[in-house]
């Protein structure tokens, strides 16, 4: 909530003043015809009255106090002190003219202080609510200084007015207390100020409208005589007595209704919050059902792309088993020794491609395998394929995850590889293989194909020193498309060592 | 329960994989009693032939598959069933299991793998 800004009491539910002002004028204008007809003088109404301001007073003060401790508002902070001021000098006024205070008799009593304190009270108030307006752009902990400049000056007032005459016979226009004269002068201009330069506080409108019918009760005044006065307008200081009180009830009903329609403003912001909120809650109801909706469509998109990717898998891999059977009833038909031989390669060959996808298959991303267990297999396969059981077999493999565009070329490299050790190095059929994948300190990952057989060498293709076979020409091919280079050396045994330039991770 | 054949029946809905399977029963010595590509086939013909062994593909032509088939075959006949699977996904290798393979081999099948079961199928059907 914002506070310290008169915008606090700016909003659509404003008071309408102008009605209250109306209301109060008519109520006025009636009790003012009553006193003047009946002529109304009597010390008890006046004691009621007085009273009544003094209440109504007190009861604006701690009202402008309250106000101002809520929002901040420095102009009803220095208001609610000049009330406060206000407050003490009508008990002053109500209590001196009691014949227990009075140490005079009781019509001297009524000259000389109840007409003398009226004057400094009637001063203090003007000069306190119009000073509260030009005081609003401080901060309020001028307040007390400003509370002992309005006690001083009533205090001077008070001694000023012991000192002016009271009543005096009736001169310019028939005023009969031109030392009043300045009260309804200084309550115009009190309230043409808060007309013009407050025009977005309620509390400043509300000051404004009582202390306009202020400046017309007061008016009343300048024509008040003592009881005893002939006079054909007797009556008239009761008028403004009941001027005042009608104008602090005007001032303490707007203030009562400035209370009550932020409560009612307060009311219909909280209802229209909590429907924003029930909005709020139902859009994001929506959203969030949305967005259950889009993932479920998104998983079933993936579950759709998984069965794909198996079921692509599985024809590729029923394929290569076609190709492969079609090879099995070739080699049958064959006579040839060096052609079946040929054939039985190429089903070497086929089976590296098939272990791919089966291993693709069996993946839980359908992309990648760990190559440790599909080089043990491959090996295995190749081995029980062509050598006897007397040819053992290691394979040592780092965990490295890979995809088919690694897996294929290397499956077919890595058959190539020991097929040919397979072939050349064991003439008595007996021996050892051992295939090694593996990291090297400088990062650099190397697949090394060994045997401890009788050596043979790799044909250099470039050199066309003979005409290479089929699986020369193969790992020529597949060790350039792997970015890799091959070592072949000879100790104890022919050792095949490809190197990789980089590998990254799919 | 009679006694069974020494033969294998295959059943395998791709012809062609299947003559080469033929192919390399009978170069282990065996001969092939028949073979099938639907699962009504299969049981029809496990049932005139009684083979010892039968090398099951799951995929099949028609509604019931070779797991269908094998269960039905081991009620009635109780010849050894070399499952032989394209598939490795753990719903399908559930459902073998339950229809008491006597193995199963991912496709692609080696050589090797393909005799060494065979052979132990037959020893174990008493007709090594």
């Amino acid at each position: 909530m914002s506070s310290s800004s008169a915008d606090a009491y700016s909003a659509t539910d404003s008071v309408d003043f102008g009605k209250n002002l109306a209301v109060a004028f008519i109520l006025f204008g009636l009790g003012a015809i009553g006193i003047l007809i009946w002529q109304v003088q009597s010390p008890i109404f006046h004691t009621i009255l007085d009273t009544s301001v003094f209440l109504a007073s007190g009861l604006i003060a701690l009202l402008l106090w309250d106000i101002s401790k809520r929002t901040g508002q420095p102009l009803a902070w220095f208001l609610a002190i000049a009330f406060g001021v206000l407050t003490a000098a009508e008990l002053v006024h109500t209590m001196i003219a009691l014949e227990q205070l009075s140490w005079e008799t009781a019509a001297e009593a009524e000259v000389r202080w109840r007409a003398g304190t009226w004057g400094p009270s009637a001063y203090i108030s003007a000069i306190g609510v119009g000073t509260a307006l030009l005081l609003r752009v401080y901060p309020r902990r001028l307040g007390g200084i400003y509370a002992m400049a309005l006690i001083l000056l009533y205090l001077a007032l008070l001694v000023v007015f012991q000192l002016l005459p009271r009543y005096m016979l009736p001169g310019f226009f028939g005023i009969t207390r031109p030392t009043l004269i300045g009260v309804p002068l200084i309550w115009a201009a009190t309230s043409f100020g808060y007309w013009r330069l407050e025009k977005n506080s309620q509390v400043a409108r509300a000051v404004c409208a009582s202390a306009a019918f202020l400046a017309l009760a007061h008016c009343f005044m300048l024509f008040s005589q003592p009881a005893d006065y002939p006079s054909l307008t007797v009556g008239t200081g009761m008028v403004a007595h009941f001027g005042k009180v009608m104008a602090d009830l005007l001032l303490l009903m707007s203030l009562t209704q400035i209370g009550a329609a932020d409560t009612a403003r307060r009311l219909r912001a909280e209802a229209e919050l909590i429907q924003l909120n029930r909005n709020l809650e139902q859009r994001i109801g929506e959203r969030t059902s949305e967005l259950v909706g889009a993932n479920a469509r998104l998983s079933q998109a993936l579950e759709q792309r998984d069965l794909l990717l198996r079921e692509v898998y599985h024809r590729v891999k029923n394929n290569l088993q076609l190709i492969d059977s079609m090879v099995t009833l070739q080699v049958r038909r064959l006579t040839d020794p060096d052609a079946k031989l040929a054939l039985k390669g190429l089903r070497r060959r086929l089976f590296a491609l098939g272990l791919v996808h089966q291993q693709l298959m069996g993946s839980s991303d359908l992309k990648t395998f760990d190559v440790s267990p599909f080089l043990k297999e491959l090996s295995e396969n190749i081995i029980e394929g062509i050598g006897g059981r007397d040819i053992s077999l290691s394979v040592t493999a780092m965990p490295l995850y890979v995809g088919l565009d690694f897996a294929i070329p290397l499956g077919l490299l890595v058959t190539e590889l020991v097929t040919n050790s397979l072939k050349h190095a064991f003439p008595d059929g007996k021996g050892r293989i051992e295939v090694v994948l593996e990291r090297r300190d400088d990062g650099t990952m190397v697949l090394i194909v060994s045997d401890n057989g009788t050596g043979y060498d790799i044909p250099d293709v470039a050199k066309k020193e003979k005409v290479p076979g089929l699986g020369t020409t193969l790992i020529d091919g597949l060790v350039s498309q792997l970015k890799a280079v091959i070592n072949v050396r000879r100790m104890n045994g022919t050792v095949s060592e490809v190197l990789f330039a980089q590998y990254e991770a799919p | 329960m009679t006694a069974l054949e020494k033969a294998v029946l295959i059943v395998e809905d791709e012809h062609v994989i299947a003559m080469g399977l033929a192919v390399q029963i009978e170069d282990m010595g065996l001969t092939v009693c028949g073979t099938a590509d639907t699962a009504e086939d299969a049981v029809a013909q496990a049932r005139l032939h009684r083979p010892a062994i039968i090398l099951m593909d799951v995929r099949l032509r028609g509604a019931k598959d070779g797991v269908d088939a094998a269960q039905a075959i081991y009620e009635t006949v109780g010849s050894k069933i070399i499952f032989i699977t394209g598939s490795r996904e753990q719903k399908t290798i559930d459902r073998i299991n339950q229809d008491h393979p006597f193995a199963t081999l991912f496709k692609p099948v080696s050589d090797r793998q393909l005799e060494t079961k065979v052979s132990e199928a037959m020893l174990a059907a008493g007709q090594a």
